[in-house]
């Protein structure tokens, strides 16, 4: 009586197919190990030489022919950020955040004692400047892409004016009115930026559940800053 | 005595081959498990149907090229060490990087892969056994090791 267990009696065949079959088994799981190795490299080299350059300008329209801000007037701020991407990664800027200060002249000087209390304060040395935010705000920024190993320039402006805002125009008002005065210029007074700019890699999932790893949801973006940033 | 000392390096051989092929699958799904939306493929989240396909299917197949049980479990226990040096050079890739931050990612959050693996690696293996009993597959050419006696 034959074992029914041993199918092929003793004699058996020969394991090479097995041997061949792991052996692509094998060589797939190193392209697929090779692979998983290339792509996080060029995240991290994404995420570590990515870099942006911001310059802004800040022009008045509507001004009397002292240079000062009409009640009709408005106040722009123009931002260039440059993105320079060397990596082999496409990004495309998801978010934008932008604020922007001008020097409080009048409260530094003590003719305006009751905004001091609400300028945020850069210490300078022993002494105190104080600064008033004109501009602060985020956008969600569509269609902005970077190429891989590529450079881009993007433009926002930012304006003020006093249907949009009246109290915020009526400072700005006041305080370009003050460096129109004190320097002949009414964007003459210290100006300050700050920027933080979200940039998602393209090709990485990032992970929607709740209850997952930080690390999954930070790996596919890039987070720069620039400027100070003096809110408190 | 020159006959058992080449049959010996052979199986040798044959363990590392096999050890290496599992340390592969541990490596990649262990990579897999911590960073599944870089990896290739690529998906939000880990899946563990993928994860226990990737390391069921490679010791199976281990465990058909498998002679006797013994081996079969030392090559589990070596595909662990295996694993995670592959993890570790998948991780830190081309790179300079802090090596320590990478060395914990893969040791504390592949911890749960290593766990895993190894009593599945086992339980596939003797399962893989059996059928190359079942099959009657033997070895041939220079892969052949020495006749198992422990099977019979």
């Amino acid at each position: 009586m034959t074992d029914p267990w041993h199918m092929l009696g003793p004699q058996g065949k020969s394991d090479r197919p097995v041997w061949l079959f792991a052996a692509g088994v094998a060589f797939v799981l190193l392209a697929l190990a090779i692979g998983s190795a290339l792509s996080y490299t060029s995240i991290v080299v994404a995420q570590a030489t990515v870099s942006i350059s911001p310059s802004t300008s800040l022009t008045l329209q509507g001004t009397n022919s002292d240079g000062t801000l009409t009640p009709d007037g408005s106040l722009t701020a123009s931002l260039s950020l440059r993105v320079d991407n060397p990596s082999s990664r496409v990004l495309r800027l998801q978010l934008l955040a932008f604020s922007g200060w001008i020097e409080d002249g009048p409260a530094t000087v003590g003719l305006n004692e009751s905004r001091r209390l609400l300028d945020d304060r850069l210490l300078d040395g022993n002494s105190t400047r104080y600064f008033y935010r004109v501009f602060g705000e985020s956008r969600e920024v569509a269609g902005a892409i970077v190429g891989a190993a590529n450079v881009a320039v993007f433009r926002f402006t930012y304006t003020l004016t006093h249907a949009l805002n009246p109290n915020r125009f009526e400072v700005a008002r006041n305080i370009t009115d003050y460096w129109a005065s004190a320097s002949g210029n009414a964007t003459a007074g210290p100006w300050i930026h700050w920027l933080r700019v979200h940039l998602v890699i393209e090709g990485v999932p990032v992970a929607s559940s709740p209850t997952a790893a930080p690390h999954l949801m930070t790996i596919g973006t890039i987070e720069r800053m620039d400027g100070t940033n003096l809110a408190t | 005595m020159r006959l058992n000392l080449s049959e010996r390096a052979l199986h040798i051989t044959r363990t590392a081959l096999l050890s290496t092929f599992l340390g592969l699958a541990v490596g990649y799904t262990t990579f897999y498990s911590v960073f599944p939306n870089v990896t290739v493929p690529a998906s939000e989240e880990p899946s563990l149907p993928l994860i226990l396909g990737v390391l069921a299917m490679a010791g199976l197949l281990a465990g058909l090229m498998t002679e006797d049980l013994r081996m079969g479990v030392v090559q589990g226990f070596l595909s662990i060490p295996v694993g995670l040096v592959i993890a570790f050079a998948v991780l830190t890739g081309f790179l300079e990087v802090q090596v320590d931050d990478i060395f914990s990612f893969i040791t504390r959050l592949g911890l749960p892969i290593y766990l895993f693996a190894l009593p599945l690696y086992i339980v596939t293996g003797i399962a893989g056994m059996l059928l190359r009993e079942r099959f009657g597959l033997h070895s041939e050419s220079f892969f052949a090791a020495r006749p198992s006696p422990q099977r019979k």
